[in-house]
C-alpha cells in the first residue's frame, strides 16, 4: 500500500517567502519538531519579534551596567541638584556644525522666588561626547576589572543625558541600576511562579481525588483575597534589619505567592485535559510510569502553555514590584529599583517643573508592552499547535 | 414530485480560494451540479474534499479569508408566473436582497447542533427569533407557531423543549431543534450538511424518516451533504460525488449505486463494507489517501489513486465534465473521446 | 518476532460456548464499573453513572469478539476495563497466560501488571489524540520497548523499523512527526506501536469509526492481516454494524451498560433474538437505493445510565413491550445452543434479520 501523500497543518503546508525563506518538501517538513515550526511561525510576527529584541537590549544594559552608566548611581552631587537632561547637540549657539555631538557646561543661578536652586546651559563651554572614556573602577559582570565606561565627557564637564535627581545623581545611571532589580524580580518571580504553579497543577490534576481538592480549595483561598493588599501586607510585615538582598528575594517570592494559583489552574486543567488523552493511556498501557507520563507525554505538552502564561505573568510583576517600592513597602533606598526613583516623582510639583523625574516610568512601560507583546506572539505562534 | 425538468439551483464552474497565511487553499476548483425543484441532491465526498465550502458558497456566506474567484451560483425563484433567475454570487453577502434568500428561500442546518444553538438561550428564544426575523406576527401567533414547529418535528412535548436550553436535550432532539428552526421560515430549498455524521445510527434512521417525511409535505428541494454512501441511498434523488474541490460526478441515485462511470465512484462503492458481503472478501482499497490541498497532482486529481489511469494522458490533461447521458456527467479522459465535452 | 503461529482456518472458528476444550483467551465475568457522580464544595457522591453493569463474556484464542451499540453504553469502559486502564468496581477479569496459567488481571499488583501489559496492548479511535505530537514516530513506537527493556540502541532502530514496515509504513518516516501524516496513517502507526511487544491480545476500541471509507478499508484489512499473521485476538469494539459483520467472529450488543445479546456473527445477523438488535440491524443507512426506503424507526433516545428505567432497560422504546416488561427485568438467558438474549420473549418473537 502506497500511502505517499502527506496531510499537514495548512499553517505550515507551504512555507511561505519572508522572513523566513526556508524551502522544503512535504518530506522535510516531517522532520521538523513542533518547536521548530513553532519558532518559525513567531519569526513572521514583526511586533513580537521587535519585542523581543528590545527586551534583550535591556537586559543587555542592565546585566552590563557598570560600563554603560557613565557616573556611581549612588554618589550625589550638590552642584548639580535637579539638573534637567543634557540632550547631545550637533549644532552650537552660532550655528555651526561639529561632526562630534558635544554637551553644554551648567551655570547655576539662584531662584530667589521660590528659594531653588536652578540650573541653566552655559553655551560657552562645550564638551564634546567621548566612547569608551575612563571612569570610576568596577567590576564588568562581577568578574573583570576595568575603568572603562561607555560614554562621558572631560572633566569638569559633565553628562548627564536624562538629567539628575534631587541629590544630584545621573538617572540614567540610576535608572539602568535600578532596571537590574526591577526587569529581575519578574524574572524569579516568575521561575518560583512556573515551579510552584507546574508542580501543584500537575500534582493536582494528574492525581486528583483528595489531593486535588485540597489544593484547589487551597488556591481558591489564596485568590479570594485582593492581591494588592496582600502584597502590601504581607511587604509591610517584613523585618527592617534585612539585607538589601534578602529583601529583594523576599519581594519576589512575594510576588510569585499569588502569581502561582492561575497558572496551576491552567496547568491542571492541561493535565485533566492530557489524562484523558489517549497517547496518555497508550503509554500506561504499554507500562510506563507515572513519572514518565508526567514528564515524556504531558510536562512537553503543556510547556508551551506555561512558556506563554509566564511570559504574560511578567508585566503584572513588574508593576507590582514598581507599585511596593513606590508606596515605600517594597525595595528601600539605597537600593534602586524603577519604583523607588518614581517615588521622587511623587507631586504634582515635581511633574510640573521637573518632568524628567518622572522616566522610570517609561522604562516600566517600555518593558511592560514588550513582555506583552512577547507573550502574545508566542501565545499566537503556540496556538495552530496546541493540544 | 414536482415537475423535473423545473431547475431550482445552478452551480456553475465554482472556483473558491482561501488566503492563509500560508499560502492559498483551493478548496473548490470546479464544482458543478444542477438541482431540480423538489428533489433531494446528495453531495457526497470524504472529508476536505470541499462539501463544506460548497454549502457556504450557496449560502453566500463564505468565511472571510476565502474568496469565490470564478463561477457562480443561480438560483431559480419562483415569483406569480415563472421563475427569475438570481445570481446568488453576484450580490453582496450582507445584501438586503442576500438576507432575505437566506431567511425566505434557502436555509441551512449543520453536523454539530450544540454548536449551531446558543447554550445561553431557550431553545423558545431561538425559535421566536428566527419566526419574528421572517415573518410579520404577533407574541402570541409568534409562540404558537414556534411550539407547532417543534410538534411538527415530532419532538415529544413541545411545550417542554420549548422552555429547555440547548445542553438539556440529546444530540438528536437538538438536531430536530435546528431542523425547526431552519424550517420556521418554509424554505424552499434547505441545505443539510452533514446533519446525521454526530448521531447514533439509531438516532440518524430518526432524523432521516423526519426529514424524508418532511420533504414528503413540502415538496421543497434538499442539498444534503454526506460522507456516508449508505445515508444518500436512503435520502437522495441526484447525486454529486466530489473529489479534491471537483464535483467528478453527477447522476440519478440508481445509476450511482448500478452504474457509476467514474472511477473514484466505482472505487468508493467497492470499499464500503457491506451486511450482505462475504465474511472472508477483502475489501477492496482505492490505493494511498486524499493528498493534502497543499500538493494537489497533475492533471486528473485522481490519478496517483486511479485503477484505470492511462499513462500519458491522465497526469497530463485535466478531464473536462462530459455529459455521456441525458442525466449523466463525468469529469474523466475514459469518456473523452466518445462524447463532446462541454464548455 | 517470535509468536506462536496459529493458522487461521482452525482459530477462525467461533464459538461462545466453552466448548472447544482450550479455555478461552480472556474472560469476563459479572463486570461493573460504576462512575461516582459528585456534587458540591466537598464533592459528596450523589449517585453513579452505571457504566458497564454486569457484563460477562469471553473471548477464544485467535478470533475476533466484538462490542457493538450507540455512544454512551459501555464499550470503550469494558475495554478500559480489560487491559487495566481503568479498575472495575467489581468483576473478574481472568487472563490465560501462553502456559494456560490464568491470571486475575483486576486484582493484579502494579509489578505483575507492568509484566502484564506486555501481553494486552490497545489501540484507539481518535487518530489524532493517540499519538504524542512532541515526539517521532520512533519514540512513539519504540516506547513500549525502551519502557519494558526490550531494546534500544541500534536493536530498537531495527525494530521499530519493522514495525512501520510491517503496518505498511516506510522505515524512512521513523524521525517524523506525527503531524506528517494523515489519520489512516496514524491509525497504522498506533498499530505499530501496539505490536512492539508481541501481544497476543488486541483491544481495538473503534479503530476506524474516524477514518473516511476508503481508508476504513485499509485499515481494516490491515488488521485482518495481523491476526493471522501473528495469531492474534481482538476484542473489537465499534458501533456500526457492517464493521462489526466483517470483521467480527462473535459479537456482544450492549445497551445502557449491559449486554442485551451475545452469539456468533453470522447468527446475530440471520436470527436476532432481542428487539434492539433488530432495531439496530433495521437502521443501519444501506447503500442500496433499490431497498424500500421505509422502514420502522426506533423511537425515542438512549437512557441516562446514571437513572436508568425499570425493569427491562430497553422497554421505553421496544415495539413488543408488555406490561411484565415494566417491572421484571429480564435475565440474559441461552435461548439457543451459544445465543444469549436478555429479554422476556426471545424465544416467541419472530425478529427480522438479514438474509445472509
Ligand atoms: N475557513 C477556511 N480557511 C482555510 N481553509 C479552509 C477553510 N474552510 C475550508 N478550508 C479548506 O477547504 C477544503 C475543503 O473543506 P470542507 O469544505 O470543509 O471539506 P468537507 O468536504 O469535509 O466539508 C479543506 O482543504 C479545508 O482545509
Ligand atoms: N471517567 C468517567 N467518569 C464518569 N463517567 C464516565 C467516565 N467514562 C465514561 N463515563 C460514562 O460511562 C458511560 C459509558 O461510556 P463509554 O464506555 O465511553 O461508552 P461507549 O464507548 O460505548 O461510547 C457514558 O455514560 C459515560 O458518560
Ligand atoms: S481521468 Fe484518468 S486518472 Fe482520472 S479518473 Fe479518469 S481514468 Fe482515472
Ligand atoms: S423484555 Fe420486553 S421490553 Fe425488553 S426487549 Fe424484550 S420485549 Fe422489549
Ligand atoms: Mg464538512
Ligand atoms: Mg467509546
Amino acid at each position: 500500500m502506497s500511502d505517499q501523500s502527506l496531510t499537514l497543518p495548512s499553517a505550515v503546508s507551504e512555507p511561505q517567502a519572508g522572513e523566513v525563506e526556508i524551502n522544503l518538501s512535504a518530506g522535510e517538513i516531517g522532520q521538523l519538531s513542533l518547536w521548530y515550526l513553532i519558532w518559525r511561525r513567531f519569526l513572521r510576527n514583526r511586533l513580537a519579534v521587535a519585542a523581543t529584541f528590545v527586551l534583550l537590549l535591556l537586559y543587555l544594559m542592565v546585566a552590563l551596567a557598570e560600563f554603560i552608566t557613565p557616573y556611581d548611581h549612588l554618589i550625589s552631587n550638590e552642584d548639580f541638584v535637579a539638573r534637567a537632561p543634557q540632550l547631545p547637540r550637533f549644532r552650537d549657539e552660532t550655528g555651526q556644525f561639529h561632526f562630534r555631538p558635544f554637551v553644554y557646561g551648567t551655570t547655576t543661578e539662584l531662584d530667589t522666588y521660590n528659594l531653588d536652586w536652578v540650573h541653566k546651559d552655559d553655551t560657552t563651554q562645550m564638551y564634546p561626547l567621548k566612547l569608551f572614556v575612563k571612569g570610576a573602577p568596577y567590576k564588568l559582570l562581577g568578574l573583570f576589572p576595568s575603568e572603562r565606561h561607555l560614554y562621558g565627557v572631560d572633566a569638569p564637564g559633565t553628562v548627564f543625558l536624562l538629567g539628575t535627581d534631587r541629590l544630584g545623581r545621573d538617572l540614567f545611571s540610576r535608572i539602568i541600576f535600578g532596571g537590574r532589580i526591577s526587569l529581575t524580580v519578574g524574572l524569579i518571580g516568575v521561575s518560583l511562579t512556573i515551579l510552584f504553579g507546574s508542580v501543584m497543577g500537575t500534582i493536582s490534576g494528574y492525581f486528583g481525588g483528595p489531593v486535588d481538592t485540597v489544593i484547589q480549595r487551597f488556591i481558591e483561598l489564596l485568590m479570594s483575597f485582593p492581591s494588592i493588599a496582600l502584597w502590601a501586607a504581607l511587604a509591610a510585615a517584613m523585618p527592617a534589619d534585612i539585607t538589601i538582598v534578602t529583601r529583594f528575594f523576599l519581594i519576589s517570592i512575594i510576588l510569585s505567592l499569588i502569581g502561582w494559583t492561575s497558572l496551576a489552574r491552567q496547568v491542571r486543567a492541561k493535565v485533566l485535559a492530557f489524562r484523558e488523552m489517549e497517547f496518555s493511556s497508550a503509554a500506561t498501557a504499554a507500562g510506563a510510569s507515572h513519572f514518565r507520563i508526567i514528564m515524556v507525554h504531558m510536562l512537553p505538552n503543556a510547556l508551551s502553555h506555561i512558556i506563554v502564561i509566564a511570559t504574560l505573568a511578567i508585566p503584572g510583576m513588574i508593576l507590582a514590584e514598581t507599585a511596593l517600592s513606590f508606596l515605600g513597602l517594597g525595595i528601600l533606598p539605597p537600593a534602586v529599583s524603577w519604583g523607588t526613583l518614581l517615588q521622587d516623582a511623587q507631586t504634582v510639583g515635581v511633574v510640573i517643573k521637573k518632568p524628567w523625574l518622572m522616566l522610570p516610568g517609561a522604562f516600566v512601560i517600555v518593558s511592560v508592552l514588550s513582555f506583552n507583546f512577547l507573550g502574545d506572539g508566542i501565545r499566537d505562534a503556540v496556538d495552530p499547535f496546541a493540544l | 414530485m414536482a415537475d423535473r425538468a423545473e431547475t431550482i439551483l445552478e452551480v456553475r464552474n465554482l472556483h473558491t480560494h482561501f488566503h492563509t497565511e500560508s499560502g492559498v487553499v483551493r478548496a473548490l476548483e470546479g464544482v458543478d451540479f444542477t438541482l431540480n425543484r423538489g428533489q433531494v441532491l446528495g453531495v457526497v465526498g470524504e472529508s476536505g474534499c470541499g462539501k463544506s465550502v460548497t454549502a457556504q458558497c450557496i449560502m453566500n456566506m463564505v468565511p472571510s479569508r476565502g474568496r469565490i474567484v470564478d463561477g457562480s451560483v443561480i438560483y431559480h425563484q419562483r415569483n406569480g408566473q415563472g421563475t427569475d433567475a438570481v445570481e446568488i454570487t453576484a450580490l453582496p453577502p450582507k445584501s438586503r436582497e442576500m438576507r432575505r434568500i437566506r431567511g425566505n428561500e434557502i436555509a441551512m442546518i449543520f453536523q454539530e447542533p450544540m454548536t449551531s444553538l446558543d447554550p445561553l438561550y431557550t431553545v423558545g428564544n431561538q425559535l421566536l427569533e428566527a419566526i419574528n426575523l421572517h415573518q410579520d406576527v404577533d407574541r402570541t401567533e409568534a409562540r404558537a407557531l414556534a411550539v407547532h414547529s417543534l410538534d411538527r418535528v415530532q419532538l415529544p412535548e413541545p411545550e417542554r423543549v420549548f422552555a429547555s436550553y440547548p445542553h438539556q436535550l440529546s444530540g438528536g432532539q437538538r438536531q430536530r431543534v435546528m431542523i425547526a428552526i431552519a424550517l420556521s421560515c418554509n424554505p424552499t430549498l434547505l441545505i443539510a450538511d452533514e446533519p446525521t455524521t454526530a448521531l447514533d445510527v439509531t438516532t440518524q434512521a430518526q432524523i432521516l424518516s423526519l426529514m424524508r417525511d418532511l420533504q414528503d409535505e413540502t415538496h421543497m428541494s434538499i442539498i444534503f451533504i454526506t460522507h456516508d454512501l449508505g445515508v444518500v441511498a436512503e435520502m437522495c434523488d441526484e447525486v454529486a460525488v466530489m473529489y479534491l474541490g471537483k464535483v467528478v460526478e453527477q447522476t440519478d441515485i440508481d445509476t450511482t449505486f448500478y452504474s457509476p462511470r467514474h472511477p473514484y465512484t466505482q472505487a468508493l462503492l467497492r470499499s464500503i463494507p457491506r451486511l450482505d458481503d462475504d465474511q472472508d472478501r477483502r475489501l477492496e482499497v482505492i490505493a494511498g489517501s486524499v493528498p493534502d490541498p497543499s500538493s494537489i497532482p497533475s492533471g486528473c486529481r485522481f490519478h496517483p489513486r486511479c485503477p484505470d489511469f492511462m499513462t500519458g494522458v491522465c497526469e497530463h490533461r485535466e478531464p473536462t465534465l462530459i455529459q455521456i447521458d441525458e442525466d449523466h456527467q463525468v469529469r474523466c479522459h475514459l469518456y473523452g473521446e466518445t462524447a463532446s465535452s462541454q464548455p | 518476532m517470535t509468536t506462536t503461529p496459529t493458522s487461521p482456518s482452525d482459530t477462525a472458528v467461533a464459538s461462545v460456548e466453552s466448548g472447544s476444550g482450550q479455555s478461552p483467551l480472556l474472560e469476563v465475568r459479572n463486570l461493573k464499573m460504576h462512575f461516582p457522580i459528585r456534587k458540591g464544595f466537598l464533592k459528596r457522591v450523589v449517585g453513579h453513572v452505571k457504566a458497564v453493569d454486569d457484563v460477562t463474556f469471553s473471548v477464544e484464542r485467535g478470533t475476533v469478539f466484538g462490542l457493538v451499540g450507540e455512544s454512551g453504553c459501555g464499550k470503550s469502559t469494558t475495554g478500559r476495563c480489560v487491559i487495566r486502564l481503568l479498575k472495575a468496581t467489581a468483576g473478574e477479569i481472568v487472563y490465560t497466560m501462553p502456559d494456560d496459567e490464568p491470571v486475575h488481571i483486576e486484582a493484579l499488583d502494579p509489578e505483575s501488571l507492568r509484566i502484564m501489559r506486555r501481553h494486552i496492548q490497545i489501540v484507539f479511535q481518535d487518530p489524532y489524540a493517540s499519538l504524542n505530537p512532541r515526539l517521532t514516530l520512533k519514540q512513539i513506537v519504540g516506547e513500549p520497548l525502551v519502557i519494558n527493556n526490550v531494546s534500544q540502541g541500534q536493536d530498537l532502530q531495527d525494530r521499530v523499523a519493522e514495525l512501520l514496515r510491517r503496518v505498511g509504513l516506510s522505515p524512512e518516516h521513523m524521525n517524523r512527526y506525527p503531524h506528517a501524516f494523515s489519520g489512516g496513517q496514524r491509525q497504522r502507526i498506533s498499530l505499530a506501536r501496539a505490536l512492539a511487544l508481541n501481544p497476543r491480545f488486541i483491544v481495538a476500541d473503534e479503530p476506524v469509526s474516524a477514518l473516511d471509507v476508503s481508508v476504513q478499508a485499509q485499515i481494516l484489512n490491515l488488521i485482518k492481516d495481523l491476526r493471522e499473521e501473528f495469531g492474534l485476538t481482538y476484542l473489537f469494539i465499534a458501533h456500526n454494524m457492517s464493521v462489526i459483520k466483517h470483521i467480527c467472529d462473535s459479537v456482544a450488543v450492549m445497551y445502557v451498560g449491559q449486554i442485551v445479546e451475545m452469539t456468533t456473527t453470522r447468527q446475530l445477523f440471520r436470527k436476532p433474538l432481542h428487539p434492539y438488535t433488530e432495531a439496530l440491524l433495521e437502521a443501519i443507512p444501506v447503500p442500496d437505493p433499490r431497498r424500500d426506503r421505509h422502514r420502522i424507526v426506533l423511537e425515542g433516545d438512549v437512557p441516562n445510565p446514571a437513572d436508568p428505567p425499570s425493569g427491562c432497560y430497553f422497554h421505553p422504546r421496544c415495539a413488543y413491550a408488555q406490561d411484565v416488561c415494566r417491572t421484571e427485568t429480564p435475565p440474559l438467558a441461552e435461548h439457543t445452543p451459544g445465543h444469549l438474549a436478555r429479554c422476556h420473549f426471545a424465544a416467541e418473537l419472530e425478529l427480522k434479520g438479514m438474509t445472509i
